[in-house]
């Protein structure tokens, strides 16, 4: 006969279980108020100048589209800084819930100025940037139903890959004409557009060179020239000094079809060392770009 | 003989020595405990076999396809990064590591509303193991094999007891269910970070809670709210399986907790008094079982509407945009009857982030606002010719039985990028060589399950009570699987379809060892039928 202890035991282990997993789970819970949710208080760090680590792809998503962590300094770590900070209007802004990402997204497409960017980092004609993108922040639900109606501009920087997420750990405020801008310039190598702090063979200038409807019709000896003559005035204002007067370095000019760009329309003013050989940093000219 | 077992040997009443070889007695002794335990033996067999089909070879699961972020963040992990060139979703990702997610980056979609699932549970005791193991990370998905495997065996043991007839149908029928769920169609989302599993197993223990809630005449309190609990358990794990409540609450009602018992004085009462007190009568001796269907209706009810307004919306338009108008050749005519504005159509066939999608045009917001899922039901109401391609795309993602775009194996394992395991592959191999005559196959299934079991469930004066819960959990899981192919169909018709039809795939396959149980369940009714006394035939 089965003893009475043994029969309670078998009886009473399914539930104390099933209690002591859901203890365990209520005590791992940091904040009843959000269960199922991320932690901290639901409140956007709207100053500008702030700085954000948003280490997860995920957290750049743009249906996750608030940002509650608390700022970071800016010495530290991080992927975002905040560069503006612009109202919400319109049918939009009426809504008392918060509406969905996708509604959200498409209602303050360009509500954050590139412009307003560029400036926030001092990236001015001939100055060309990659990985550094725009991210708008909404108000989080809590905020939105408090009548929070405010975007935050964020400037982000990249690249952001499910390999790996880039961080910087200085202010991007006027980073484009210092040295560590390399990283954010503009450079090939053989065909592969890339950074500028990695190996290159060339660096690129702007603005591009444009070509009417007419031009491009025009034989390859015109379109050449044509390059040669904008770039040189552009290749001079970013070197700070006429290219001639650089015996390391030599124009690249590309033409509106050439390879890997079939389709452009416009020419491009790349310059690199006239040797050929790779090398890396920029040749933005120094105390208003990149270093070389 | 009397015969005693020493360490040289057997030795007899008489102490002579009779060499006896030591395994081979063990092994005797073995299998005679195995025997005389069925249901622990058969459970921690398919317990084994659960944990050899994840682990033996490598193992194998289910790679994340970016769903688990809303599940995973609440544990307070995030997925380690995948290694250069890797492509996306190709292979198993089970390593998490620690990171704290502020606001609203854990949640459902961003949208400041969580996502709740009983997999949470799960997940939490295989993060508590995986420190326990000292394993790399915070959290390792492999930790959710041996959890699974475990309530794998539990289910299959306590099938095994609960079902009735000869020991052998039930370890067989029991096994055709272990067999279900080992299978590769249904074992990968084990170790993945979706919500899945919990409803699988979930749908598992709810076979032997029932059987043993239907196991008497008059059901007792605890074996209801048993019920009740594994229900709740399994729709809280996804909110899709809120549709086996049309098999969960019948099964409730079905039998009385008490017996009434009526007056003598009773007879002399009218016809309509008499139907009166026997009304309240049956209601009154369901108490509990309503009480408890009251409980798991609003929980459900209550649970779907805290669902992400974001997922509804991203299911609702996959509804409106991929299914109607996506299968649509009157596009504009739809919209119209739907009432939305016909600028919509473009979007038609669009999913809600693609380049066309009607997100991004100006009249979205009015989507938004008006569209709902039961608009999308009177449509199909006012056009029920449509209905057929819909159950055809159904049975078409059925046949399929799991997805193509997400891997099973590890990097490491050396397996092709999207490889998918087939280490059990029953099911796929079935029900691709039925996918031709799917028409005929699976909802015939679905309808001799059903008609059987509700024949088998029906037949009070003939078998046992148990027998007769076999045949109502038989109809249960039939209706349940129809039920869940239908939620499924209309609320997000074919995106993503072999895997949102996971749970009716399960369902169809447990109907055939269920109908094992069935036919074995009659077989007690002529065992039980007693030999007809000669004295009393005589009079």
């Amino acid at each position: 006969m089965t003893p009475r202890w043994t029969t309670a035991l078998r009886r009473s282990a399914l539930p104390v279980l099933g209690l002591g997993v859901l203890c365990v789970s209520v005590l791992s819970v940091q904040d009843l108020d959000h269960v199922g949710m991320g932690v901290g208080s639901y409140t956007t760090t709207w100053t500008i100048g702030s700085c954000h680590r948003l280490d997860q792809l995920v957290e750049t998503d743009p249906v996750y589209a608030s940002d509650t962590s608390p700022a970071v300094p800016c010495t530290s770590p991080h992927e975002s800084e905040t560069y503006a900070d612009v109202p919400i209007t319109g049918p939009v802004a009426r809504q008392t819930e918060r509406p969905s990402p996708l509604w959200l997204e498409s209602a303050l497409r360009g509500a954050c100025d590139w412009g307003a960017m560029a400036d926030f980092l001092g990236d001015e004609p001939p100055d060309v940037t990659r990985d550094i993108v725009v991210l708008q922040i909404v108000p989080s639900v809590p905020e939105w139903r408090a009548g929070v109606r405010r975007v935050r501009c964020d400037a982000l920087i990249g690249p952001r890959t499910t390999e790996s997420v880039a961080t910087i750990s200085q202010s991007l405020r006027g980073i484009v004409r210092t040295p560590a801008a390399a990283r954010f310039r503009v450079c090939r190598l053989g065909d592969t557009e890339l950074s500028c702090d990695g190996l290159h063979t060339a660096e690129l200038v702007y603005p591009y060179v444009k070509f009417t409807d007419a031009e491009l019709t025009r034989d390859h000896a015109y379109k050449l020239d044509k390059v040669r003559r904008a770039c040189a005035g552009l290749v001079a204002a970013y070197l700070g000094m006429p290219l001639d007067r650089r015996a390391d370095l030599s124009l690249q000019p590309e033409l509106p079809g050439d390879y890997p760009s079939p389709d452009s329309r416009v020419g491009h003013c790349w310059v690199g060392p006239k040797s050929g050989l790779p090398t890396t940093g920029s040749v933005r000219r120094t105390g208003t770009g990149g270093a070389a | 003989m009397n015969r005693l077992l020493t360490s040289e040997g057997w030795e007899d009443a008489f102490g002579v020595r009779v060499p006896v070889d030591p395994v081979a007695a063990a092994s005797r002794a073995a299998l005679a405990w195995v025997r005389a335990h069925p249901a622990i033996s058969t459970g921690a067999v398919w317990g084994l076999i659960t944990l050899a089909r994840l682990f033996a070879g490598g193992a194998v699961g289910m790679a994340d396809n970016f769903d688990g972020h809303r599940l995973l963040c609440q544990l307070g992990v995030a997925p380690r990064p995948i290694p250069a060139g890797q492509p996306l979703w190709a292979f198993v990702t089970p390593t998490y590591d620690a990171y704290t997610w502020y606001g609203e980056a854990c949640s459902a979609g961003g949208t400041g509303q969580p996502y709740l699932s009983t997999e949470y549970f799960p997940l939490l005791l295989a993060k508590l193991l995986t420190q326990l193991f000292g394993l790399s990370g915070a959290l390792d998905l492999r930790m959710l094999g041996p959890i699974f495997a475990a309530g794998i065996a539990v289910a299959v043991g306590w099938t095994v007891r609960e079902l009735p007839g000869p020991r052998w149908a039930a370890v067989l029928a029991a096994s055709g269910i272990g067999l279900a769920a080992v299978d590769s169609a249904i074992a990968p989302y084990y170790i993945s970070p979706f919500s899945e599993p919990a409803a699988l197993l979930g749908l598992l223990l709810l076979i032997p809670a029932t059987l043993r809630l239907l196991s008497r005449e008059r059901v007792r309190a605890r074996d209801i709210a048993l019920v009740a609990v594994i229900a709740a358990w399994t729709i809280g794990a996804k909110t899709q399986m809120a549709s086996i409540l049309i098999a969960v609450v019948p099964v409730l009602l079905l039998r009385p907790w008490a017996r009434v018992v009526w007056a003598q004085t009773d007879r002399g009462r009218r016809r309509a008094v008499k139907r009166l007190l026997r009304a309240m009568g049956a209601v009154a001796t369901r108490l509990p079982a309503l009480a408890a269907c009251a409980v798991l209706v609003g929980g459900t009810a209550l649970f779907e509407q805290h669902q992400s307004r974001w997922l509804n919306e991203i299911v609702l338009y996959d509804d409106v945009f991929r299914d109607v108008l996506g299968h649509s050749s009157h596009v504009h005519a739809d919209l119209r009857a739907l009432g939305l504005p016909t600028d919509l159509a473009s979007a038609a066939g669009s999913s809600i982030v693609a380049p066309n999608s009607a997100a991004k045009l100006p009249d979205y917001p009015r989507f938004v606002q008006q569209e709902s899922f039961g608009r999308v039901l009177a449509f199909y109401i006012t056009h029920p010719w449509r209905l057929p391609g819909v159950a055809d795309r159904g049975l078409v993602g059925m046949a399929a039985t799991r997805p193509s775009y997400l891997g099973n194996y590890l990097a490491s394992s050396g397996a092709a990028p999207y490889a998918r395991e087939c280490r059990v592959c029953v099911a796929p191999a079935l029900f691709t060589l039925s996918q031709p005559l799917r028409w005929v196959v699976i909802p015939g299934l679905w309808a001799v399950a059903l008609a059987g079991g509700i024949w088998l469930a029906g037949k009070r004066r003939a078998v046992p009570p148990r027998a007769r819960g076999v045949g109502a959990v038989l109809a249960g899981i039939a209706a349940a699987t129809v039920a869940q192919f239908w939620t499924v169909m209309l609320s997000e018709g074919d995106s993503d379809i072999e895997k949102h039809m996971v749970f009716a795939l399960f369902g169809t396959m447990l109907l055939g060892p269920l109908m094992v149980a069935a036919v074995a369940a009659l077989d007690q009714r002529l065992a039980a039928q007693p030999e007809p006394a000669p004295e009393r035939s005589a009079l």
